[in-house]
């Protein structure tokens, strides 16, 4: 097959798997939107937003019957947790990207490298010492942000300490995890007593108690890190081959490494700051996006960013449903990711250790 | 196209790996470096790809100190055969073609040229492994892979082609097709070309000047028949050789045995 042909293939491929991905993006909005303790269906939801999107360009400019009151709900209640929930696994996925590729470890992501479990800790403890940071969400962004960020740096330091292999550095972040999240469960049990305020669920990640005000971080946080992560992508790629590879191609993979790092402790930080901790995400997308279209991260990013919405929210959806069918309320997301994702895990272990 | 080396030094912290390295090459010259194992011939080529910078000395391309032009700059000019790391992500032979381009590139355009794949699909061609395009990298023979490193070499485009043993991994044949045709680009695309390798018959054969290095330090330099002598071989490689001069195959090298 010529080059040119190859290529168009590709290209296809990728164009493909977006159309399709964004179809079914939206497909498990409207879901998402229409579970809740209201009687609207997944019907009703598509035709409230049927109409909507006619009356923007000025066709059926009033509502029917009853449709005001849907609306409210939709828009003014479910929205936001469905948007967090969505900017969220975009943002993990292109975390697990970045972070896959700089430590050229396909079982790497931002909660088995202890980025996670030290941005809680570290918010957490902040929240402890400065009370008044528990109200101001760009302080505890902020922080978690450098918490996950110190949890990258330190199992990056005990890995290379330990000889840096590719194992190493799952066992490093286990080590780094566990410790931070052992310290977390005291803090948060801490924070939660003293503050009256839900922040155990934050342990295992939870979109239930998203507000509004939760949407704005989120989309500039994702919106940097997409950018950010776009425009390393090439660099991404030649890194892949190794760090003399991507130096004798102009590139400094010292720099690429730390902007990288700096990116995808953004992107875990924010979720974590505004959901807690949720695992898994940032492994399985990437490894989804690649299956589909392979290795090229000027697809990849994009694609991840898509299934990592994807992936989320339909997440949050099975929770919620599982709350509602059994009655238990607010059985967090991170167990289902978890559920999930810890099989998927153990399953490229298993093929990384007994192939190559 | 002149590549000048002048007096380089360079240390791994504190231990000599080059000293006083001197020597020119000029486009269409196919240059090999041989010496015994740690005499310095991989630190060298990476001080001239600009991945070790040397304590003393400078390199000149053109007449312009290597050490003044930017990284992508140098990787418009310069390349290099970086040790290759495959590590699970199933690259293919096209994803890692496509990332010699990049210096060709402007800085922020993500879009692959006509171009590009144009340039591509001519290499692969060339070196008749077009049916390996989309093959993973991490499941071709060393002797495939060998060729695909070549071959990224060609697509970066250089002006100057710098190869660490250019021949290992691969069998009898495309040892000398290799050496065929990267004699045979250093023509036609007038290419500085320097390579290292452990064989002394293929310095003989192919290149058209020789620098044996030693410790560091360069031992001889000059035409193959000048520097592959008994002589220096024994000196710093300690075997024995047997080196005849025949008017229709050039120098013939038979290794004797160690001293
Ligand atoms: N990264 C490094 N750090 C410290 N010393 C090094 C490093 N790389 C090489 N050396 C040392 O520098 C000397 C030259 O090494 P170099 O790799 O250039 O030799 P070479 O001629 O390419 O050997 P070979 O034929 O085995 O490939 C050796 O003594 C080697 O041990
Ligand atoms: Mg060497």
């Amino acid at each position: 097959m010529s080059i040119r042909r190859l290529y168009r293939l590709r290209i296809k491929r990728f164009l493909f798997s977006l159309i399709f991905s964004l179809i079914l993006l939206f497909l498990i909005v409207v879901l998402s939107l229409s579970i809740g303790s209201s009687e609207y269906g997944f019907l009703d939801v598509l035709r409230l937003f049927h109409h909507d999107f006619l009356s923007v360009f000025g066709i059926n400019s009033s509502r029917p019957e009853g449709y005001d009151r849907i609306a409210l709900i939709v828009y003014s209640i479910r929205f936001p947790r469905t948007l967090v929930a969505l900017l969220a696994g975009a943002g993990l996925g292109i975390a697990g990207v970045l972070i896959q590729a700089i430590t050229r470890n396909p079982l790497a992501e931002p909660f088995l490298l202890g980025l996670s479990s030290t941005s809680l800790t570290v918010v957490g403890a902040s929240i402890l010492l400065v009370p008044g940071l528990l109200y101001v969400r760009a302080y505890i962004v902020l922080v978690a942000f450098l918490g996950a960020l110190l949890g990258f740096s330190l199992t990056m330091s005990l890995s290379e300490l330990a000889g840096g292999s590719a194992l190493t550095l799952i066992l490093a972040g286990i080590a780094v995890s566990s410790a931070f999240s052992g310290l977390a469960h005291i803090i948060a049990f801490l924070v939660q007593v003293k503050f009256n305020t839900p922040f155990l669920i934050l342990l295992l990640g939870s979109f239930s108690n998203v507000l509004k005000s939760d949407i704005f971080p989120m989309i500039i946080s994702l919106l940097i890190g997409f950018t950010a992560s776009i425009i390393l992508s090439k660099a991404l790629n030649a890194i892949l081959y190794g760090d003399e590879y991507a130096s004798q191609l102009g590139y400094n993979p010292r720099h690429i490494r730390r902007l990288s790092a700096l990116f995808s402790a953004l992107l875990t930080g924010v979720t974590v700051a505004i959901a807690g901790i949720i695992g898994f995400v940032g492994l399985v997308v990437p490894h989804i996006a690649r299956f589909l279209v392979g290795s090229d991260h000027r697809i990849v990013v994009p694609l991840s960013a898509v299934i990592g919405g994807l992936v989320l929210l339909l997440a949050d959806i099975i929770a919620r449903i599982l709350s509602y069918s059994t009655g238990i309320s607010g059985i967090p997301v991170g167990a289902i990711t978890s559920m999930i994702g810890a099989p998927f895990f153990a399953y490229l272990l298993v093929k990384r250790m007994r192939g190559t | 196209m002149k590549l000048r080396v002048a007096n380089i030094e360079f240390y791994y912290d504190s231990t000599l790996a080059l000293r006083n390295i001197v020597f020119e090459t000029s486009e269409g010259e196919l240059t090999s470096i041989i010496g015994p194992n740690g005499a310095g011939k991989t630190t060298l080529l990476k001080v001239i790809a600009r991945l070790l910078k040397p304590r003393k000395g400078v390199v000149y391309v053109d007449g312009v100190d290597l050490w003044r032009l930017s990284p992508r700059e140098v990787a418009k000019k310069i390349a290099y055969s970086s040790t290759y790391v495959s590590e699970g992500f199933n690259t293919t032979v096209l994803d890692y073609l496509l990332t010699a381009r990049y210096p060709h590139a402007r800085l922020l355009s993500l879009i692959d040229r006509e171009e590009d794949l144009g340039v591509i699909e001519n290499v692969l061609s060339k070196l008749d492994i077009s049916h390996l395009a989309d093959r993973r990298l991490d499941q071709l023979s060393s002797g495939e892979l060998q060729r695909v490193l070549i071959a990224r070499l060609l697509v970066q485009e250089p002006k100057v082609l710098l190869i660490d043993e250019p021949t290992a991994h691969l069998d009898l044949r495309y040892q000398l097709e290799s050496m065929e045709l990267l004699r045979e680009i250093t023509l036609r695309e007038n290419l500085v070309t320097i390579i290292t390798t452990h064989k002394l018959w293929i310095a003989a054969k192919y290149s058209d000047k020789t620098i044996l290095l030693d410790k560091g330090r360069i031992v001889a330099i000059g035409s193959p028949e000048e520097v592959i002598t008994p002589e220096n071989i024994v000196s710093t490689y300690r075997v024995k050789i047997k080196v005849y001069r025949d008017p229709q195959l050039g120098l013939i090298v038979v290794p004797l045995e160690p001293v």
